[in-house]
């Protein structure tokens, strides 16, 4: 036993002598304003990010930790983002804990991204910081052609959503009650990627639940439309994706496309309820962007993206105990999908034109985008910049307006209010 | 192998000090070839700081860790500081027969970001380096033309005019290179832009370490903007056994110790 504790105390001083620590992060306080009525915006951000790594031979452990602020109420909440252990064999890469895991050629609009959930409070943020990091195995083999990655969430996560945030307004006034949670947790998500001298691309699967609940269940009086209640769920979803990058003459091209099989789970009458029916949906649905982008020779960068989605087949039916209802009875609502890019909800077809540069020695950035709706009028543009006169400090200043097409239910309409300039300070350690 | 290794480059070392006694009559491209043909370590790793330097003299440092192999051929490099832009990672391979692969671990992405490397003016880190001053150039695909000797700050130089073929894709017009007839180490270059005018004035400073001269300073003063960059090697060492499977996407996620 003591020989134990003596091995175990040496091994542990030879780790700290040889083992590296490492913290970084930022600080980056910033309020937003309305345009509309210079009101404060009223939800959370993340004031601190800590992300700190201790490393020794071919181990890491790696935690990623915010602080998000919420100024109106002066509260603060530690948010645990990542807390994974990693190992680097000579093939490659295992890694054992909460994390987040990136997928997808394009930038910021990955369709074939679904092993993490979303974060929607920072939905028009770019990075890893739009997602919320999960408790996973993942492991890549490296080869000198190709590689493979394998992810392994055993448990069932969805998206935060902003529930009754009044200055959200795409936020649902309630958190609905989800009666219907997956049966099978375990997710699984397999992407093979091969380097030619053309590009890169990449197949991928992925099979999991929906991030988002829909519609599963209701009971309806006298088989009317009229509902005594309804009950959401989530469903089993499989996605096969294709991305890759590639270059012609001084232009990279990214695309990114995913085919999704959207199935209800079995749900049982438990109560014996005549009027009780199961909306039995079983849709192929696709996401797809398309991403060609050019840097000049001052290295102002160009983007364009097209951004669409589709219903390919759907077979969705209100059933009760086995018998159909026939159509016109009740009405189906429209099919929504629980796995994919939030952008999808936006529109079914847009253009993201955005433009970035740095000048005099990276002490001005500046960024810009549009996004217009092609299938109404809405848009919204965003400019951004920042100011570094010290270094590791950062002024920053954006704006960001929604124009929509005037419809009440058209997002780009529902989030005219949350047009908002954005002021703040970065501090980055 | 190791003692194989010294011994061909105590053979080639003495080659080139014989060559370079006795032959004052090369043409451009042969001694484009002894610069070449110099021992050069099998791997270097360094630690090195950056200055920016603009025309109203205000400065901005980077520091980053490389790691490189096959004449640097092979390069990972870490991105210390500004504290923005650590952890961000680097890896180029540079290939003999297809395009060169270039990537970037982007940490706040999580992503590793396969970059074009046709754009090869493009500015390294905003710096006055481009993609194409850091690459190593491969004799046949340019044209070398000797001028007429000088000595600078004492140093007694062949100086080679280097024009690239359309074997390459350049962005750059052609160079006048000063050789350091001794060490055969390139000291000074200016490199001209596609109108003939020129763009940049380099100046390298070598150090002796074991068989070789290896760079240790790099000096390059964008004339057209009034800007410039100074990179400097903090530490080095070489031939101390960089493995190949470093040069793998996996390496770009962890800093090394």
């Amino acid at each position: 036993m003591k020989r134990i504790k003596i091995t175990i105390t040496s091994f542990l001083v030879v780790s700290l002598i040889q083992a590296q620590f490492s913290v970084s992060g930022e600080i980056n306080p910033y309020a937003m304003i309305r345009t509309k009525d210079s009101s404060k915006i009223n939800l959370p951000f993340r004031l601190l990010s800590l992300d700190t790594g201790y490393s020794f031979e071919s181990f890491d452990i790696k935690i990623n930790t915010a602080v998000e602020h919420r100024i109106k109420t002066n509260k603060s909440l530690l948010d645990l983002r990542e807390a994974y252990f990693a190992f680097y064999p000579e093939w490659g890469e295992v890694k054992l804990g909460k994390q987040i895991h990136s997928w997808g050629a394009a930038d910021a609009i990955n369709p074939t991204n679904n092993a993490n959930p979303y974060d929607y409070y920072y939905m028009f943020k770019v990075g890893a910081g739009t997602k919320v990091g999960v408790l996973s195995l993942a492991s890549t083999y490296y080869s000198d052609s190709f590689q493979i990655e394998i992810v392994v969430n055993p448990y069932f996560n969805k998206n935060r959503i902003p529930y009754a945030e009044k200055d959200f307004p795409l936020a649902p006034d309630n958190e609905p009650k989800v009666k219907y949670y997956p049966n099978e947790e375990l997710e699984i998500g397999v992407r093979l990627q091969t380097s030619l001298n053309i590009g890169d691309f990449s197949l991928s699967f992925f099979s999991g639940n929906d991030r988002m609940p829909s519609l599963h269940t209701g009971i309806f009086s006298n088989e009317s439309s009229a509902d005594i209640s309804m009950d959401l769920g989530y469903r089993r979803t499989a996605m096969l994706g294709l991305d890759f990058v590639t270059f012609i003459g001084d232009f990279t091209i990214r695309a990114e496309s995913a085919l999704y099989e959207t199935k209800t789970g079995i749900i049982e009458n438990n109560n014996r309820l005549n009027n009780f029916y199961v909306l039995n949906e079983d849709v192929i649905y696709s996401q797809y962007v398309f991403q060609f982008e050019y840097t000049t020779s001052n290295d102002l960068m160009f983007s364009g993206q097209f951004i669409g989605s589709r219903t390919i087949n759907e077979d969705r039916k209100w059933q009760n105990n086995s018998i159909e209802s026939s159509s016109g009875e009740i009405i189906i609502p429209d099919f929504n999908p629980g796995m994919g890019t939030p952008f999808a909800m936006f529109s079914n077809k847009a253009f993201l034109i955005s433009s970035s540069g740095v000048f005099l020695d990276d002490q001005i950035d500046i960024q810009g985008s549009v996004m217009l709706n092609l299938e109404n009028s809405g848009l919204f543009y965003s400019f951004g910049s920042g100011y570094s006169p010290i270094l590791n400090w950062k002024v920053e200043l954006a704006a960001t307006q929604f124009l929509g097409s005037g419809k009440p239910k058209d997002p780009f309409t529902l989030m005219e209010d949350f047009s908002h300039v954005r002021i703040g300070i970065m501090y980055n350690f | 192998m190791g003692k194989k290794h010294s011994i061909y480059l105590k053979i080639n070392t003495l080659v080139i000090i014989f060559s370079t006694s006795l032959i004052y009559g090369q043409t451009g491209r042969e001694i484009a070839l002894m610069v070449d043909q110099l021992p050069s370590p099998i791997d270097i790793s360094n630690e090195s700081t950056m200055v920016l330097t603009n025309s109203k003299g205000k400065t901005r440092t980077n520091k980053m860790i490389s790691k490189s192999v096959d004449g640097n051929k092979k390069q990972i490099t870490w991105f210390i500081e500004p504290k923005d832009d650590h952890g961000v990672a680097f890896l180029k391979i540079e290939h003999d027969n297809k395009d060169d692969e270039m990537r970037m671990w982007l940490p706040d992405f999580k992503k590793i970001r396969r970059i074009s490397s046709k754009r090869r003016g493009d500015s390294f880190m905003a710096s006055d380096l481009s993609y194409e001053d850091l690459a190593s150039r491969e004799i046949e695909k340019y044209l070398y033309e000797r001028r007429e000797d000088v000595i600078i700050d004492g140093v007694d130089c062949f100086v080679v005019e280097v024009r690239p073929t359309e074997k390459v894709e350049s962005s750059y017009q052609k160079h006048l290179s000063w050789i350091n007839k001794s060490t055969l180490s390139v000291v000074k270059e200016n490199s001209y832009d596609k109108r003939g005018e020129l763009l940049k004035i380099k100046k390298f400073t070598h150090k002796k370490i074991k068989d070789y001269y290896i760079m240790s300073e790099i000096y390059v003063e964008n004339v057209q903007k009034n800007h410039s960059t100074k990179l400097v090697i903090d530490k080095m060492e070489v031939d101390a056994g960089v493995k190949a499977s470093l040069f793998q996407e996996k390496n770009l996620k962890r800093l090394p110790r």
